[in-house]
């Protein structure tokens, strides 16, 4: 990162300790599909 | 690839709200572009604006802990948008010139978007499926198709400060 950025003063954030869980987000979407499905079918019952 | 690892080494990835929006509900189809970011030492970051529009696309309780549970569980920060003034004041700057040149505009979000990879040039990546929005005010540099399902496939470009 370019140690002359003009926003120093921020607290800005780090870079170079970036990981994931690809199966915890794997599980998160597998429940925001189906909420989703949930979602989709009470807007149409309240139509 | 090796000019696309060169270009992001270490910066701050700016992921536009339709990124998320889909990886929310495919992660494992955005993979291959979360493994880069992380072989290159980036960070994922969004601003409160990506964030409300994320967030803002769901009204039940539950789905919205669920969407902010993916934030989290991605590991996405907040990137300042500081100063707010001088962001606002690009935004109209680039909307003028876009007017001058009779050329729609931009929604908000992405406006300041655009601001931000300028702001914050030339740290600030921004990665989008909108290729209208950005075509103007910044210089797109490479571009990633992504098969997430047998029906469908998106297209992610990769933008910085021209």
């Amino acid at each position: 990162m370019n140690s002359s950025n003009k926003h120093d003063e921020d607290k800005l954030p780090q870079t170079g300790n970036w990981d994931f869980d690809i199966d915890k987000l794997n599980k998160d979407a597998a429940k925001i599909r189906e909420l989703d499905k949930k979602e989709d079918q009470f807007a149409y019952t309240k139509k | 690839m090796e000019k696309l690892e060169k270009e992001l080494e270490t910066k701050w990835v700016l992921v536009d709200t339709n990124i998320l929006l889909k990886a929310a509900r495919n992660p494992q189809g955005f993979l291959p572009i979360f493994e880069i970011i992380k072989k290159t030492k980036c960070q994922p970051v969004y601003c409160q604006l990506i964030r409300a529009e994320f967030l803002q696309s769901v009204w039940q309780p539950e789905l919205i802990k669920e969407m902010e549970n993916f934030l989290t569980d991605l590991n996405i920060v907040d990137l300042p948008m500081k100063p707010f003034v001088k962001l606002t004041d690009e935004v109209m700057s680039m909307s003028r010139a876009l007017r001058a040149r009779k050329k729609a505009l931009p929604d908000l979000v992405d406006s300041y978007a655009a601001a931000l990879v300028k702001q914050y040039s030339p740290n600030l990546i921004l990665i989008t499926e909108n290729h209208k929005h950005f075509a103007y005010n910044l210089k797109r540099f490479h571009i990633w198709p992504l098969d997430l399902s047998e029906e469908e496939i998106v297209t992610v470009g990769f933008y910085k400060n021209k």
